[in-house]
């Protein structure tokens, strides 16, 4: 009876456009996300290389210096982990226009993709994504601005 | 002119579900209380009512389709998983309509083999089936879709090693 009735019933086109436009969205949603966070890294490392810098200094002064006897490359390892950070910094920098437009146009569509689908609900996603567009518009207007000054 | 004045509950526990009269897809309205309600008219006095959801996995293009979506998401990185426990609910009656007649359909909880649907109605109907089961031929696509997906990452990270190996 089972395998007379559903096995072997061909799903219509309208509702599996709705399950593929889903599936997409979905995927464009989990890209987008991933874009908004390497985008959202540039500032935030900066504040990392601070704090790296401030515990170093931290080090110096709560030893009295005696770490420069127990470690007599300090201050030259120190400069190391600041350079390697801000090398990162500054290569998430490079990419930042790409990380933005890509969440940006990766949310947008999966905003499309997911209101397509009528059978379910995806409101928390859409919702999450019209954020995701809002801050990627923000950090683009703080990119331009910071390439002017 | 015979109306159908159809109110079904609890439809949002299966997924994409799909409500057909007479073969034919009817849209439906989704009222404040959650419940999706479908007002029909027909000329006939005797109407097909069938009521079932469709997995994703279930058309015959499902191993290409997987395949471009496994590309699109960057190798199933950003790939959402499927529907693993593959329920699904079927159910065809045949109604007799009368000039007004209501129909309250209420989803139960599922329960494999069991009845999925119970009706409440103030006319004649004939339940052909109904039933929720899980649909086994999806249940084990995806068990070979996870098993591919393992697949193709053993093959990638091969040829990666490999494309390290020739370069150092």
């Amino acid at each position: 009876m089972i395998d007379e009735i559903n096995y072997n019933l061909k799903p219509p086109k309208k509702i599996m456009l709705q399950m593929y436009s889903s599936r997409l969205g979905k995927i464009l949603f989990n890209i987008s996300l991933l874009a908004l966070i390497i985008s959202l890294c540039p500032p935030f490392s900066w504040f990392i290389i601070a704090l790296i810098a401030i515990i170093g200094v931290l080090i110096i002064l709560c030893t009295i210096g005696l770490v420069f006897v127990v470690v007599p490359d300090f201050i030259s390892k120190f400069q190391a982990t600041i350079d390697y950070a801000s090398k990162i910094s500054q290569f998430l920098l490079s990419i930042l226009p790409m990380t933005i437009s890509i969440a940006f146009v990766c949310s947008l569509l999966s905003i499309i993709f997911l209101l397509y689908d009528k059978n379910n609900s995806h409101k928390a996603r859409i919702f999450i994504a019209i954020l995701s567009i809002v801050v990627s518009i923000i950090l683009f207007i703080i990119f331009v601005l910071g390439m002017k000054v | 002119m015979n109306k159908l004045n159809l109110k079904i509950v609890g439809i949002g526990n299966i997924s994409n579900p799909c409500i057909m009269i007479n073969n034919e897809i009817v849209k439906y309205k989704k009222n404040e209380y959650n419940s999706y309600e479908i007002n029909y008219q027909t000329g006939s006095d005797r109407v097909e009512l069938y009521i079932c959801n469709y997995l994703e996995l279930q058309n015959k293009w499902w191993l290409i389709t997987y395949l471009i979506f496994f590309i699109i998401s960057i190798f199933g990185l950003f790939l959402p998983g499927y529907d693993k426990r593959c329920r699904c609910v079927s159910s065809k009656c045949i109604l007799y309509l009368k000039e007004d007649s209501n129909m309250k359909i209420s989803f139960n909880s599922f329960n494999e083999n069991g009845n999925a649907l119970v009706f409440d109605s103030d006319f004649q109907y004939e339940e052909l089936s109904n039933i929720y089961y899980i649909n086994k031929r999806i249940k084990r696509r995806t068990k070979l879709l996870s098993v591919l997906k393992v697949l193709i990452w053993i093959i990638i990270i091969i040829c990666i090693v490999i494309l390290l190996k020739n370069k150092l």
